[in-house]
């Protein structure tokens, strides 16, 4: 990072991980409408839509903000590697986002969703239509590894973050024993299953990364409130806050 | 063999489920990958995993699978044991790892079968 872009905690409030009613394993009401309106209840300024290996819902949930004046959205992804981790994609933009959609989709596991089993995987319109079902279960696993789906994350002009390292399932952290030094993620993301001290103290190897927290929401109430302090890139002001919080979680803070 | 059998043989605890003793074990399945769980697992197999997310649930469901095994004392939440239980799978936990639980049931299926009447 040069002087002149230095990554600072914003006094922006949010929640970085919220699954839709598309994610098998979320509720059917996790609908654009609910979520939305739930975000602005709970005061936050920004939120993401991660849902696994599909953007099917993301651009239903930012029509609906843009028209009841909620948070920002960010569109992402929560991409399951062949190791079976869990990584964050996040972009400022869909079309960002949906470069890397086509990437995870061409290499998604195919089998086709048990809606009895798994769970059903709605597709929505911004008033809460259901549209149809997303045919191919969203749980299964894509062929790329972790450190290829970072670093498609980054060429696209995401970013990056191991998902919910916290966790015994699909973190990182469990997985491989340690975060990679060479993986290019500037955060973690860890869940609510506590706090960001807490967890530095379980990991003290860890104490120096910047972590993020984030929900995981796969119900409404589950949705963070209060929001989690996001940051944002210093000296770029000409940038919208989507891009400079984008930018801020890249490791090199540069697009 | 049968659950309570295989109880004994793996030191184990029931988290979830109940024993049902029409039920006739006949194999096992060890692995810890969802992906390839979800297309390897046969009916009437016993799992051998330290997975113990809900998805195990489903895809023990999926399969037919009636009891999964966590090895290496990993325990399993409230809710997903919950899940279990509505979904009729029996949960054991072992203290065993996967490899010393595999080998145990491994012995005592041929074991049966050398005994079994002709």
């Amino acid at each position: 990072m040069t002087a002149a872009c230095v990554r600072k905690m914003s006094m922006l409030l949010g929640d970085l991980h919220i699954h839709t009613a598309l994610s098998p394993c979320a509720e059917a009401d996790m609908t654009p409408g609910n979520i939305v309106g739930m975000a602005k209840l709970k005061g936050l300024d920004v939120i993401a839509i991660t849902d696994h290996q599909s953007l099917g819902n993301a651009a239903a949930v930012i029509a609906m903000s843009r028209q009841l004046q909620g948070p920002i959205v960010l569109p992402g992804l929560e991409v399951s590697s062949a190791e079976e981790i869990h990584l964050i994609c996040l972009f400022s933009d869909l079309e960002r986002a949906a470069r890397l959609e086509k990437i995870v989709q061409d290499n998604l596991m195919r089998r086709l969703n048990r809606p009895d089993i798994f769970g059903t995987q709605l597709l929505l319109s911004p008033d809460d239509a259901v549209l149809g079902h997303f045919p191919d279960l969203l749980l299964m696993p894509t062929r790329l590894s972790a450190q290829q789906i970072a670093a498609k994350t980054l060429a696209f002009g995401g970013a990056c973050l191991p998902a919910h390292v916290d966790r015994d399932a699909n973190s990182m952290l469990t997985t491989f024993g340690l975060i990679p030094d060479d993986f290019p993620a500037a955060y973690l993301e860890i869940s609510r299953a506590l706090t960001p001290d807490a967890f530095k103290r379980q990991h003290p190897e860890l104490k120096n990364h910047p972590i993020l927290q984030s929900s995981d929401a796969h119900r409404l109430g589950d949705i963070a409130e209060p929001g989690h302090p996001l940051p944002l890139l210093e000296g770029r002001d000409e940038l919208g806050v989507a891009q400079r919080l984008i930018l801020a979680l890249r490791p090199d803070g540069k697009q | 063999m049968k659950p309570d059998a295989l109880i004994d043989l793996l030191d184990a605890e029931v988290l979830a489920g109940t024993p049902r003793q029409d039920l006739e074990i006949r194999g096992g399945y060890a692995c810890d990958m969802l992906s390839f769980v979800v297309s390897r697992l046969k009916e009437n197999q016993v799992w051998l995993t330290i997975l113990n997310s809900v998805n195990v649930v489903a895809v023990a469901s999926l399969a037919e699978c009636p009891i999964v095994v966590l090895t290496e004392s990993m325990t399993m939440e409230p809710d997903v044991c919950q899940r279990a239980q509505e979904k009729g799978l029996l949960v054991l936990a072992t203290p065993l790892s996967t490899y010393e639980a595999a080998a145990r049931l491994d012995r005592g299926l041929r074991q049966e079968n050398e005994h079994a009447p002709r």
